[in-house]
């Protein structure tokens, strides 16, 4: 049970800035994704927290102890690799016993921790086993079962379901969070999976080329991203961005002009200062293929999921626009001129076309 | 402790170059000198000549040139038909091959010796190389090596036409590099350095005598000029030397493709 | 009229099978045939010579002795005590020799700037030989111009004189020659220690002995076996640096190992090819039984990784 504290921590490698001035806050046993494409620097955030990787600037605080000289044996925290890392001469039981053995403590009680956490994960009938006699997902349960055996202040898991296959990864990403719920531990958890961000995390901080892009819970983040880095990383499909230019239409309302049509500038903008060209968060739920909307676009494809649709397809100067609807409707074939309208102008989101920061509500 | 391990290996090399320029007299002074202040060149050139060392580097040159490019050759032609052909009782004598690293040379030196007399290779080049031109290690190893190779290669380059040589020398091969450089550097390190054979083999005048028994004889005729003797031991070392600062990486990497099975 | 052939097909399979067997035995012929002549025609020829001995006289025929030549050699103070130095030299120069090439590893397996000339310098003795080591050696361990009285090392007789001390000095110079090869090796062991796996021991707890005694060495342990096998085989071996260092005074000097012996028997004053066989056949059957033991009751606690 801790709180983790980056105050402007940096870190370079050679030529390469992997991370960049962070501050970031982490709240007592809140479950907070690092999320971002690889080589975004998440990793190495994590490696420094863990000490395995030294900050060059900056200090990292695990409670109330600055930690920058720690030794990782010394800082009560506990990670997952990507690559589990199990010990592979030990086994499980043997593995599961490892840390307990280092911090001296004595035989029973090992035994009886080992046996508690090996029932928790299911890992009671492997514990003779070792790991290369052991599928992907059991490794995996033992990579746990190691971090948990100590109960240390911090859990740091490094994109701990990437090398799960498809089904396994959901049903063990719910038994993660379930586990971190119940331990109450304070866990930073690396993905560049934004399903698995969205789905797990108390908050997201979404991280690119090192520097710290936003931090807030998944809603917030969907509603409202702060630049179209992350309106583009996050949801499936991602936000559609538009460029468009501002003009003023006929009856001297503001409207937002596009390749393929106009829309009337979101309310929420109206009494905004708005520059000359912009750029147009539109979700693809909240547009719809409809007879009387004001774009036109020729569909590319449309990809069925089965309970909705994709419409994927594009304004005449090439701009890609996605519409997801019901699966019971309609859908229009390849090649099919459609009109697209607004359906909830209350979630349009502008953007500034040259710095991608989210345009303020005035 | 980097630098207490380094002085541990190089202060034998150290002194030994050292004591190769002082004056005889010099290096039994107490304490010795670090450092030759004036260097004496002469120890070299009398290693050279009255040493005959430069006909013993040539004649190790030519032993050790047979001897790597005769293991080379058997090798790969003998790995490449145990991983690619088929022909009766391969397995036995695949065991066969591998059997002859069970036996170590010191064990046949003894029937050597008379076999290589009675074929009259006595005190010839024959007798120093041709018991050696065959390793059964090497064949082992490189055997590994191409079945590692992926096995539709082969199919591939027979429907393109290609024999057994041509894909052996032009495909085989160079994916099988890292090996055969391994092989060449064992092979190589073992023909320079070796002594017993040379020893029992050549006779006392110079037509086949290798540098390892020239280093023994120049100790046993400059007992005194302790530096001639050191400044033969460097001559005898310079060119493996040489060649380990030029070829460190493959080096390093050749020996450690043989010890990681 | 053209009658399709059943039998065609199956000869033209034959014929290219035949092709290819005879291709096979062609290029496997230069080396067995190198085998048949050099190793195992004088493995085989030490049975039947060992049952032979020659007189010390010279031009003498040798005559059929049967075993006895054998028994007697076999139980010969001269054999047991060359026995006795073969073991005891063995025993310095193997277990030294992997703790110091490992040592060396460790030192350099580090991340720091410029560690590759380090590496380079604890290889270097790769290059060279028994011999040059030996001359090396032999003139530092020399009692008048050596460097020995200057380090306060003054025995009475002289290191390579003495016979308590030349085995061990051997021995040393042995174990210095064979730094750089045993280096080599186990840096290569070392490189192929997962990196994340001793992070993860890091983590968990251990101290940089714990991480290397619990961790690293486990995952070395073949190499360390390989490295134990290869290492124990040469060292019964050695006779380069015994020739040079004790020459023929090794017998006084308990250097007198079984290869040393072997040779006293080709070319002394008394060859006796029978005698050498006897003793060929006794390093033979030690190499082996060292190496089957080594097999069955170390190779256990090696871990392979799958």
């Amino acid at each position: 049970m801790a709180t983790i504290e980056f105050a402007q921590v940096s870190k370079r490698f050679g030529e390469v800035v992997a991370v960049d001035d962070l501050t970031l806050s982490v709240v007592d046993g809140e479950l907070l994704v690092l999320l971002g494409p690889s080589g975004c620097g998440k990793s190495t955030v994590l490696r420094m927290v863990a000490g395995l990787d030294e900050p060059d600037g900056g200090t990292i605080m695990i409670g109330p102890e600055t930690v920058n000289d720690v030794e990782p044996r010394d800082r009560d925290v506990a990670m997952v690799f990507q690559s589990y890392a199990l010990y592979p001469h030990l086994t499980v039981a043997r593995n599961l016993e490892f840390p307990l053995r280092q911090r001296g403590i004595d035989r029973p009680e090992r035994e009886k921790t080992v046996g508690e956490v090996a029932e928790s994960l299911q890992l009671t009938e492997l514990l003779s086993r070792k790991p290369a006699e052991l599928s992907g997902g059991q490794r995996q349960r033992v990579a746990l079962g190691r971090a948990i055996v100590r109960r240390p202040s911090v859990f740091l898991m490094d994109e701990p379901l990437s090398n799960l296959d498809a089904a396994l990864r959901v049903e063990t990403r719910a038994n993660i969070v379930t586990l971190q719920q119940r331990l109450e531990t304070t866990t930073m958890y690396v993905t560049h999976d934004q399903v698995e961000a969205m789905t797990m995390g108390d908050r997201i901080a979404v991280i690119s080329a090192g520097v710290l892009q936003q931090v807030a819970t998944p809603r917030d983040l969907y509603a409202l991203p702060n630049n179209v880095f992350v309106a583009a990383f996050l949801g499936n499909p991602p936000m559609n961005l538009v460029p468009a230019t501002v003009a003023t239409g006929g009856d001297g309302a503001t409207v937002l002009r596009f390749a393929g049509g106009e829309i009337p500038s979101p309310p929420a903008y109206r009494s905004a200062d708005l520059p000359e060209a912009v750029i147009v968060g539109l979700r693809s739920e909240s547009i719809a293929v409809h007879p009387d909307g004001p774009l036109t676009a020729t569909t590319t494809i449309t990809e069925v999921l089965g309970a909705e649709v994709h419409v994927i397809a594009h304004l005449h100067d090439g701009t890609r626009l996605v519409v997801r609807q019901d699966a019971r409707r309609p859908a229009p074939r390849r090649g099919e001129l459609i009109r697209i309208r607004v359906e909830e102008a209350g979630s349009v989101l502008l953007f500034d076309p040259d710095s991608g920061k989210r345009l303020e509500f005035p | 402790m980097l630098s207490v391990l380094t002085l541990i290996v190089l202060i034998p090399l150290y002194v030994t170059v050292v004591n190769s320029l002082l004056q005889p007299s010099l290096i039994a002074h107490q304490p010795p000198p670090l450092f030759p202040v004036h260097p004496v060149w002469n120890a070299y050139s009398t290693a050279w000549t009255q040493g005959d060392l430069g006909i013993y580097l040539r004649n190790s040159a030519i032993a050790t040139a047979i001897i790597v490019s005769g293991q080379l050759l058997t090798t790969i032609f003998a790995a490449y038909a145990f991983a690619y052909l088929a022909f009766p009782f391969k397995r036995t004598l695949f065991v066969v091959f591998l059997s002859t690293m069970m036996i170590p040379f010191e064990v046949t030196l003894v029937s050597n010796l008379a076999t290589v007399t009675q074929l009259g290779w006595y005190n010839t080049f024959a007798g120093l190389t041709v018991p050696f031109l065959a390793t059964g290690f090497g064949t082992f190893l490189l055997r590994q090596s191409f079945l590692q190779l992926p096995g539709d290669l082969r199919e591939a380059a027979q429907l393109d036409g290609y024999g057994h040589i041509r894909f052996l020398f032009r495909i085989a091969l160079p994916l099988a590099r890292p090996t055969v450089a391994a092989l060449a550097v064992f092979s190589f390190l073992g023909a320079w350095n070796q002594y017993l054979w040379p020893l029992v083999v050549t006779g006392d005048n110079n037509a086949i005598r290798t540098v390892q028994i020239g280093l023994k004889q120049l100790q046993a005729t400059q007992a005194n000029q302790v530096n001639v003797t050191l400044a033969g031991t460097i001559i005898a070392a310079a060119p493996l030397l040489v060649l380990l600062i030029v070829f460190q990486k493959q080096l390093v990497r050749g020996l450690t493709a043989g010890a990681v099975k | 009229m053209t009658f399709v052939d059943l039998h065609r097909p199956l000869r033209r399979f034959s014929t290219r099978r035949r092709r290819e067997a005879l291709i096979g035995y062609a290029f496997i012929l230069p080396p067995l045939l190198v085998f048949s002549v050099f190793t195992f025609y004088p493995f085989l020829h030490n049975f039947k010579q060992a049952l032979y001995e020659t007189p010390p006289f010279p031009n003498q025929p040798s005559r059929y002795v049967g075993l006895h030549q054998a028994g007697h050699v076999l139980s010969s103070s001269q054999f047991l005590q060359s026995l006795t130095s073969t073991i005891l030299f063995t025993l310095i120069v193997v277990p030294l020799g992997l703790f110091a090439g490992l040592l060396l590893a460790v030192a350099a397996h580090r991340r720091l700037r410029g560690i590759g000339i380090y590496r380079t310098i604890f290889s270097s003795t790769v290059v060279t030989s028994v011999a040059i080591a030996a001359v090396i050696f032999g003139t530092f361990m020399d009692p008048v111009v050596g460097l020995l009285p200057w380090l306060g090392i003054n025995t009475s007789p002289p290191l390579l004189e003495n016979p308590t001390w030349a085995l061990l000095a051997v021995a040393l110079v042995t174990v210095w020659q064979g730094l750089g090869l045993s280096f080599i090796i186990m840096s290569a062991g070392l490189q192929s220690v997962p990196d994340d796996v001793l992070e993860a021991a890091e983590i968990d707890g251990a101290s940089p002995a714990a991480r290397f005694w619990h961790v690293t060495v486990p995952l070395l342990s073949p190499i360390l076996f390989f490295a134990l096998v290869i290492g124990t085989i040469s060292a019964f071996q050695s006779f380069g640096q015994i020739d040079l260092l004790t020459g023929a005074n090794s017998a006084y000097l308990h250097t007198d190992v079984l290869t040393y012996l072997i040779y006293q028997n080709i070319q002394g004053q008394a060859p006796n090819p029978g005698t050498a066989s006897v003793l060929s056949i006794a390093l033979f059957v030690m190499t082996l039984m060292l190496t089957l033991i080594q097999l069955r009751f170390v190779e256990l606690r090696v871990h392979y990784a799958q």
